[in-house]
C-alpha cells in the first residue's frame, strides 16, 4: 500500500470513529434512553437525571415501571425492540435478568440484547449471571455495584455491639438473596457470629408470602438472634414497614445493607449507598456509552469507594442498644419518617 | 569522648620526638572543636528556649480544643441520642484513640459531679483513679478550668447536656510532657552536636595527616638526608598550599644544588682531561670519587604521601551509612514481612542481617583477590558501587523480598570496602605493626557504631524508615567520592597468597587445640553476640519494652562509644595482662558478663537499664579483645608458617569470625522463639562465658606445654 493511501485510510477511520459523538453534540439531537424500573422511582434516577443535565447532555428519558411483576417484563422488551433507543437502563436485579437477561440464555430473542445497557441495583452482577466478570462484563451492557461487601457489613455489625446470633429472612427465589445468604454464609466465619437462616414461605402461585414475615421474625427471636440482618432483597424491601416494627416489637434490632429500609421504614442501622450518588455514577457509565462512544463491553462494573453508616436514633432508643462512641462521630444520624 | 588513635598514631612514623606537627594538630583540633561544640550548643539552647515558649500555650489550646470536641461528642451522645451516661457504649476504645492520638494527653476522664462518680477513665495510674474528683466549674465559668492534680494539669470541660446534669469531662496534660519533650529534643541536638563533632574531628585528622602532617614527615627526611648531601629527593605537587609553595622551593632549590654539583662534576672532569701529568690526573679524579661517594644528584625520587591511615575516613562512612538503620534493621524487617510466611516472624526478621553477612563472607575472598589484582582502592570503589545501590533499593523495596535482596547487595559491597581496607592497611604498614594498623579498622567500626544508630533513629523518626537509607547511600556515596578523589592506585607487588588452607591445612589447623580455642571458642562467640545480641535482639527488645526509636538508638550507640573509649588504653590494659590471650579472655567474659546480667534485670531498675549495661559491657569486652585476637593468630600462624602457611591461618580465623557473624540472628531468633527476650540474653552469655572457660582452660594448657617443651631458661 502507498504511503498517501495508508494515510488516507488513516484518516478516514479516525474521523469515521470521530464522527458519531460528533454528529451527536453537533446536531443536538437528544439521546433515547429507556429506564426500566422495579418499584417506581428512586433517588437513583434523580442522580442520573442531575448529571447529565449538568453535563449538557441532551437525552429523552422514556421510564416504565414493573410494579415488583416480573410478568410485566415482556411487553416492555416488546416496546422497547421497537422504538430502539440508544440506551437502557435497568433497576434491580430481577428487572435486568428479565429485560436484558443473563449473559447465558436459552431464550435469547426474549431480551434486549443488541441495545447498550446500564443496569443499577444489581447486588450480585456476577453471581447473577449478568456479566462475564466485573472488569469486563462479556456483553453490551454494563453498570454500577452498590452493595459494599458482606464482609465490611459484618465488620459493621461487630464493630456496633457484641451480636452473637445474626438471623436472615430471604426471598428463595430471588437470585440475589440466595447469592447474598451464600456470601454471608462463607465470611460469617471470619467473626465470632452465627447466622440464623429463615427463607420466606412461598404461597401457590411461587410468590413469598407476606403474612410469615411476622412469624419469621418471632421464629428468629426464639432461636436466640440478637439481630436480624436485611440483604438487598427486594420482597423485604417493599414490606420493610412491617418488618422493621415487627423486629422492633420482638426487641430485635435491623441491620440493613441496602438505603430504602432505613430512609422509608425503621431499620436501626446499615452500612449502604447514597442512592443519588449511585444514580451519578450510573450517569457516568452511560455518559462514556452514549457520547464517549466506548462499548459497555470494555466498561468494568463501577463501584463506589465510600458508603455510609446510617443509624436511626429513634430505633436505638426504642430498642434500647446504643452505638460505641467510635460509630457517633462517623456515623448519619437519621430519626424515623415521619417522625 | 575519648580521643581516637590519631592518624600518625596508626602509621606509627612520626617519631622524632621534636615539637612538630602533632602539636599544631592538637591545638587547632581542640579549637576548632570547641568553637564548633560552643556556638551549636548556644545555637540549641536558643532553639529550645524559643520552643518551650511556644510550645506551652500552643499545648495548652491543643488540649482545650480537644477537650471541648469530646464533651462535644459526648453531650451529643447523652442529648442527640438520648443514650443515659453511665449506658455509653465503648468509651475505653473511644478514649484510648484519643491518648494514642495526643501523646501530650495523658488521661481522659469523664465524671458525673452531683454524686462525684468516675463513670469513665483512661491514662490514669490505678493508684489515683480514687483521687479523681470532680470540682464543676461554677456557674459560668468558662471551658476548660485548670487545676493542677498529682504532677497533671487537669483541664474540665462541662457536658452540655439538657438529659444529664453536672457531667464534666477532665482532660489530663502531663505538668512535665514539656520538659519531657525538651529533654529528649535536648538529647537528640547533644546526639547531632557529638556526632558531628566526631565526624569533624576523624575528617580535620585525615586533612591534616594529608596534607600537613605526612608532607612535614617528608620534608623532614629529605632535609636530613640532604644534609647527608643526598639531593635526590623531589616532592610531587598536588595542590599549591603553604606546604605545595614550600615544596617548590625545596625543589628549586634541590634542582639548583644539584645542576651545581653536576657543573661542578663537569669541570672536575674537563680539569683531570686537561691534565698531562698522570699523578695529578688521578688525583684530581680520586677528588671527584670522594665527591661522588659523598653527595647524590642521580636519580630522582617522587616522595607522595600515602599511609594506612587515609582509609579510615572513608571506612568510618561506610560504616556510619551502614550503622545509621542500626536501631530498627529487624523492626523494618518485620514491617516486610509476609502475613502468612510459613515461617515465625522472628526468624524473617533476623534473616536480613544474616544474608547480609553471607553476601559480605561470599564477597571477601573475590575482593581479596581482586584487590592483588587491581589494587584496593578500585576494589573499596565497585564496593561503594554496590552498596550505594543496595541502600537505595530498600527505600523503594515493595516486598520482604526485595528488601532481602537489595540488603545482600550492600552485604557484598560491605565485604568488598572491608577486605579493600584490611588490604590497605596491610600494604602501608610493616608486618610487626600490623595490629596497631588493624585498629584503624577498629577504630572505624566502633565510630561508626557509635555515630550511626542514634543519628539514623533521628533521622528515622523524622524521614521514615526506608528514606534514612537514602541518607545512608547519600553517606556512603561520599565515602567513595573520597576514596575515588583522595587515595591513589596501587597494586603491592610480592604480597603472600592469602587463599584458605586446603584439607591438609584444616586438618592440621583443627588439631592445634590454640587454633581451635582462639576461633571456635572466642572469635566465634563474639561475633554471634554482634549480630544476636546487638544487632538482632538489642532493637527487637528495646522496642518491645516501650521504648522510643531514638532511645534505642542511643543505648546502641554506647557499644561504639565503649569500643572507642578502649582502644586507646588498650596499651595499659596490656600491661595488666602480657599475654594476648588473657587480654581475649578478658574481653570475651566481660562481654558474656554483660549477657549474663539480664537475668538480674530487677537488681538494675528494670529491662532497659540492664540492657543498656549489657550493651556497654559488649562495647567494652569487644574493644579489649579485638587487637589481641589478631595478635592471638599472628602467633599460631607463625607457628604453622611452613606447614599452613601465616596467612592462610588469619583467613581461616577470619571465616570462623564470620561465621559467628552469619549465625548470630539465627541462633536468637530460634531461642527468642523457645525462651522470649531476657532468657535469650542470658542463654547467649552463658554459652559465651563457657566457652571463655575452655577457651582460657585450652590456651593455659597449650602455654605450659609450649613452656615443657622449650630450652629450660628461655623467655616465654
Amino acid at each position: 500500500m502507498k504511503m498517501a493511501t495508508r494515510i488516507g485510510v488513516a484518516l478516514l477511520s479516525g474521523l469515521f470513529w470521530l464522527s458519531p459523538p460528533a454528529m451527536a453534540q453537533g446536531a443536538q439531537e437528544p439521546f433515547e434512553i429507556f429506564a426500566v424500573l422495579w418499584r417506581g422511582e428512586t433517588k437513583v434516577e434523580d442522580g442520573f437525571r442531575d448529571y447529565l443535565n449538568r453535563r449538557g447532555i441532551s437525552y429523552n428519558l422514556t421510564v416504565r415501571n414493573l410494579d415488583l411483576d416480573r410478568d410485566k417484563a415482556p411487553a416492555v422488551v416488546e416496546e422497547i425492540k421497537r422504538v430502539r433507543p440508544d440506551l437502557v437502563y435497568t433497576w434491580g436485579t430481577a428487572t435486568t435478568s428479565s429485560i436484558i437477561g443473563k449473559l447465558e440464555t436459552d431464550t435469547p430473542g426474549a431480551h434486549v440484547r443488541d441495545v447498550p445497557g446500564v443496569f443499577v441495583m444489581v447486588s450480585y452482577p456476577l453471581q447473577s449471571g449478568i456479566v462475564a466478570t466485573l472488569e469486563n462484563p462479556g456483553r453490551a451492557a454494563t453498570g454500577v455495584s452498590f452493595l459494599p461487601s458482606v464482609s465490611a457489613q459484618l465488620k459493621t455489625i461487630e464493630t456496633y455491639g457484641k451480636f452473637k446470633n445474626i438471623a436472615v429472612i430471604y426471598e428463595p427465589n430471588a437470585s440475589n438473596s440466595r447469592v447474598n445468604v451464600e456470601e454471608l454464609q462463607r465470611d460469617i466465619r471470619e467473626f465470632d457470629m452465627n447466622l440464623i437462616e429463615l427463607p420466606v414461605p412461598l404461597l401457590e402461585n411461587g410468590r413469598p408470602d407476606p403474612a410469615q414475615i411476622p412469624v419469621l421474625i418471632q421464629s428468629a427471636k426464639d432461636k436466640g438472634a440478637d439481630l436480624l440482618y436485611m440483604g438487598p432483597d427486594s420482597f423485604l424491601v417493599s414490606h420493610a414497614n412491617a418488618y422493621t416494627s415487627e423486629a422492633i416489637a420482638a426487641g430485635l434490632p435491623t441491620f440493613a445493607s441496602s438505603q430504602d429500609p432505613l430512609k422509608n421504614s425503621r431499620a436501626m442501622f446499615g452500612l449502604v449507598t447514597d442512592y443519588y450518588t449511585l444514580g451519578k455514577l450510573a450517569a457516568l457509565q452511560a455518559e462514556r456509552i452514549l457520547v464517549e462512544r466506548q462499548h459497555p463491553q470494555d466498561l468494568p462494573v463501577a463501584q463506589l469507594a465510600r458508603y455510609k453508616l446510617w443509624i436511626n436514633i429513634d430505633v436505638v432508643r426504642e430498642v434500647g442498644i446504643y452505638p460505641p462512641m467510635k460509630m457517633i462521630s462517623i456515623a448519619d444520624f437519621k430519626t424515623s419518617p415521619g417522625s | 569522648m575519648s580521643r581516637l588513635p590519631s592518624p600518625s598514631m596508626v602509621s606509627g612514623t612520626t617519631k622524632t620526638g621534636q615539637p612538630g606537627p602533632r602539636g599544631i594538630l592538637g591545638k587547632l583540633v581542640c579549637f576548632a572543636l570547641a568553637l564548633l561544640l560552643v556556638g551549636q550548643a548556644v545555637l540549641g539552647w536558643l532553639f529550645l528556649k524559643d520552643f518551650e515558649e511556644e510550645l506551652k500555650p500552643q499545648l495548652n489550646q491543643k488540649a482545650i480544643a480537644v477537650g471541648q470536641s469530646l464533651a462535644g461528642q459526648v453531650g451529643y451522645a447523652i442529648d442527640g441520642i438520648g443514650i443515659p451516661v453511665d449506658r455509653l457504649v465503648g468509651m475505653d476504645e473511644f478514649f484510648d484513640d484519643i491518648l494514642v492520638l495526643n501523646q501530650d494527653i495523658e488521661y481522659l476522664a469523664l465524671v458525673r459531679s452531683p454524686d462525684n462518680r468516675l463513670l469513665y477513665v483512661r491514662g490514669l495510674p490505678d493508684s489515683l483513679v480514687e483521687n479523681m474528683r470532680s470540682n464543676l466549674p461554677e456557674e459560668g465559668a468558662e471551658p476548660g478550668r485548670e487545676r493542677e492534680f498529682e504532677g497533671y494539669i487537669d483541664l474540665a470541660f462541662p457536658v452540655a447536656a439538657a438529659g444529664e446534669a453536672g457531667v464534666v469531662l477532665h482532660v489530663g496534660v502531663g505538668a512535665n510532657y514539656v520538659h519531657n519533650r525538651l529533654l529528649e529534643i535536648l538529647f537528640e541536638v547533644l546526639t547531632v552536636i557529638v556526632v558531628t563533632g566526631l565526624l569533624i574531628l576523624e575528617f580535620l585528622l585525615f586533612f591534616f595527616a594529608m596534607h600537613i602532617s605526612e608532607p612535614a614527615r617528608h620534608f623532614q627526611s629529605a632535609l636530613k638526608e640532604g644534609a647527608q648531601g643526598n639531593f635526590s629527593n623531589r616532592f610531587t605537587i598536588q595542590v599549591m598550599d603553604e606546604f605545595g609553595a614550600v615544596f617548590s622551593r625545596f625543589n628549586l632549590l634541590m634542582r639548583d644544588l644539584a645542576r651545581r654539583y653536576e657543573d661542578f662534576s663537569f669541570e672536575a672532569q674537563e680539569i683531570k682531561n686537561a691534565q698531562i701529568d698522570e699523578k695529578l690526573a688521578l688525583k684530581v679524579q680520586g677528588v671527584h670519587d670522594r665527591m661522588e661517594k659523598k653527595f647524590n644528584a642521580g636519580k630522582i625520587l617522587n616522595l607522595r604521601a600515602r599511609t594506612a591511615a587515609q582509609i579510615r575516613v572513608p571506612l568510618l562512612l561506610f560504616f556510619f551509612a551502614e550503622e545509621l538503620s542500626r536501631s530498627f534493621l529487624p523492626l523494618l524487617a518485620a514491617r516486610h514481612a509476609p502475613n502468612d510466611p510459613g515461617i515465625p516472624v522472628e526468624m524473617l526478621m533476623g534473616l536480613p542481617i544474616t544474608l547480609f553477612m553471607v553476601a559480605a563472607m561470599v564477597c571477601t575472598p573475590f575482593g581479596r583477590g581482586l584487590a592483588d589484582r587491581i589494587g584496593p582502592r578500585r576494589v573499596f570503589l565497585v564496593g561503594a558501587g554496590l552498596t550505594v545501590p543496595g541502600f537505595i533499593g530498600v527505600f523503594f523495596t515493595q516486598t520482604y523480598y526485595d528488601f532481602v535482596v537489595w540488603r545482600m547487595l550492600s552485604g557484598a559491597g560491605f565485604g568488598l570496602m572491608l577486605i579493600a581496607s584490611q588490604t590497605w592497611v596491610e600494604d602501608h604498614v610493616q608486618e610487626r605493626h600490623r595490629a596497631t594498623g588493624m585498629s584503624t579498622v577498629a577504630g572505624s567500626v566502633f565510630a561508626g557504631l557509635f555515630c550511626g544508630p542514634p543519628l539514623g533513629a533521628i533521622i528515622a523518626g523524622r524521614i521514615g524508615f526506608e528514606a534514612t537509607f537514602l541518607v545512608g547511600a547519600a553517606v556512603a556515596a561520599v565515602s567513595g567520592l573520597i576514596v575515588f578523589y583522595m587515595l591513589d592506585d596501587h597494586v603491592e607487588k610480592r604480597r603472600p597468597t592469602r587463599a584458605l588452607p586446603d584439607l591438609q591445612g584444616w586438618l592440621t589447623l583443627l588439631t592445634d587445640a590454640r587454633f581451635v580455642a582462639a576461633s571456635f571458642l572466642a572469635a566465634f562467640p563474639s561475633r554471634l553476640l554482634l549480630t544476636g545480641v546487638l544487632f538482632f535482639l538489642a532493637p527487637l527488645y528495646l522496642d518491645e519494652l516501650g521504648n522510643r526509636p531514638s532511645t534505642i538508638g542511643w543505648i546502641i550507640m554506647l557499644y561504639g562509644l565503649a569500643g572507642l573509649a578502649i582502644l586507646p588504653v588498650s596499651a595499659r590494659i596490656a600491661d595488666w595482662f602480657p599475654a594476648p590471650g588473657q587480654r581475649v579472655a578478658l574481653g570475651a567474659a566481660i562481654s558474656g558478663t554483660g549477657c549474663v546480667l539480664t537475668f538480674l534485670e530487677p537488681v538494675f531498675g528494670g529491662a532497659t537499664a540492664t540492657m543498656t549495661l549489657t550493651i556497654l559491657f559488649l562495647g567494652i569486652g569487644h574493644g579489649i579483645m579485638f587487637s589481641p585476637a589478631l595478635a592471638v593468630t599472628q602467633v599460631i600462624g607463625e607457628k604453622h608458617r611452613d606447614t599452613v602457611g601465616q596467612s592462610s591461618v588469619i583467613t581461616a580465623f577470619r571465616m570462623v569470625e564470620q561465621l559467628g557473624l552469619i549465625v548470630g540472628p539465627v541462633v536468637s531468633a530460634v531461642l527468642v522463639i523457645c525462651l522470649g527476650f531476657s532468657k535469650t540474653i542470658v542463654v547467649i552469655g552463658g554459652i559465651v562465658l563457657v566457652c571463655t572457660v575452655l577457651y582460657g582452660l585450652i590456651s593455659y594448657n597449650a602455654r605450659c606445654h609450649a613452656a615443657r617443651t622449650r630450652q629450660p631458661g628461655s623467655l616465654s
